[in-house]
């Protein structure tokens, strides 16, 4: 039977990119010849909304499938004000490098640590001229975190309901850099061995 | 470099998560509608007396009367207690 790769993307705090990270990192997957799916479980339906556009790749779910999908990866785009850790051992949680953000981050995330869970970490929309932001996205990276700064890209691809890897933004600015963070992330989580699958 | 308030927050959230409430725990929680999947079953036909027959149409009408189980749950219960009865599994 094929293995099939459960991620969840969550954190409570609304707006840390959560949708963003799940869509992308479905189609970094498909650029490696994997076939990903996104189970939407926000009701706000974000990634709904970027299938129901028609310009993505992959399936998204509005609910988890009573029977095994076939697919290489499933991402689990979990809502916010959601405090139930995943059931699944593979987490990113993404947050913005604020302080009022990283308080709710780091409090669900001793959470999913004290239930063993393996963690990784995703500084969004960090603007590192900013001394604050800089001092916390340091200290983030230090403790194994992935950075992905602020960036037109995102808000251009979301406009047109896009991921970033769509050839119609090909010549964004800085897509090419946007890409290459996305498809590290992608990379630690397919090293990652251990877990459910 | 210093890291005072990170450090602050990172206390806060270690005491926190030992309680295993969150920073204003009386605020509505979200409650998260999950459904239960419906097991696969298939029609089996049994011989079996009218009177036992009837009687479990009757069981079963009353339960749905109280909305309680549902016939195909009676009917793996009444297995289940078979099996049970006899040392066996499912």
């Amino acid at each position: 039977m094929k293995q099939i790769k459960l991620i969840s993307i969550w954190n409570p705090k609304g707006g840390q990119g959560k949708s963003m990270l799940a869509i992308n990192l479905a189609a970094a997957s498909v650029e490696l010849g994997l076939k990903p799916l996104v189970v939407c479980q926000d009701p706000q339906g974000t990634s709904i909304l970027y299938c129901k556009a028609g310009n993505l790749p992959f399936d998204v779910l509005d609910s988890v499938p009573n029977n095994r999908p076939d697919a290489d990866i499933v991402i689990f785009d979990h809502q916010a004000s959601d405090w139930e850790v995943p059931t699944n051992y593979l987490l990113v949680m993404p947050l913005k490098p604020a302080r009022d953000q990283y308080a709710t981050y780091i409090d669900a995330y001793r959470r999913a640590e004290l239930l063993g869970k393996r963690i990784i970490t995703i500084v969004t929309d960090g603007q590192e001229h900013r001394a604050s932001e800089n001092k916390t996205i340091k200290y983030l990276k230090g403790k194994g975190a992935f950075v992905i700064p602020s960036s037109g890209v995102f808000s251009r691809a979301s406009s047109e309901y896009l991921t970033i890897f769509d050839s119609r933004m090909n010549k964004a600015y800085k897509v090419r850099e946007r890409r290459m963070e996305i498809n590290r992330i992608l990379g630690a989580i397919l090293i990652e061995n251990k877990g459910d699958k | 470099m210093t890291n005072n308030w990170i450090d602050e927050e990172n206390a806060r959230a270690t005491n926190l998560a030992r309680t295993g409430e969150t920073t204003n725990n009386n605020a509505p929680r979200l409650l998260k509608a999950t459904k239960k999947p419906t097991p696969v079953r298939h029609i089996r036909s049994i011989y079996i007396q009218d009177a036992h027959g009837k009687a479990f149409d009757k069981l079963a009408f009353e339960q749905k009367m109280v909305k309680g189980k549902k016939a195909p749950e009676l009917m793996e219960e009444a297995i289940e207690l078979l099996l049970k009865k006899y040392n066996n599994n499912l």
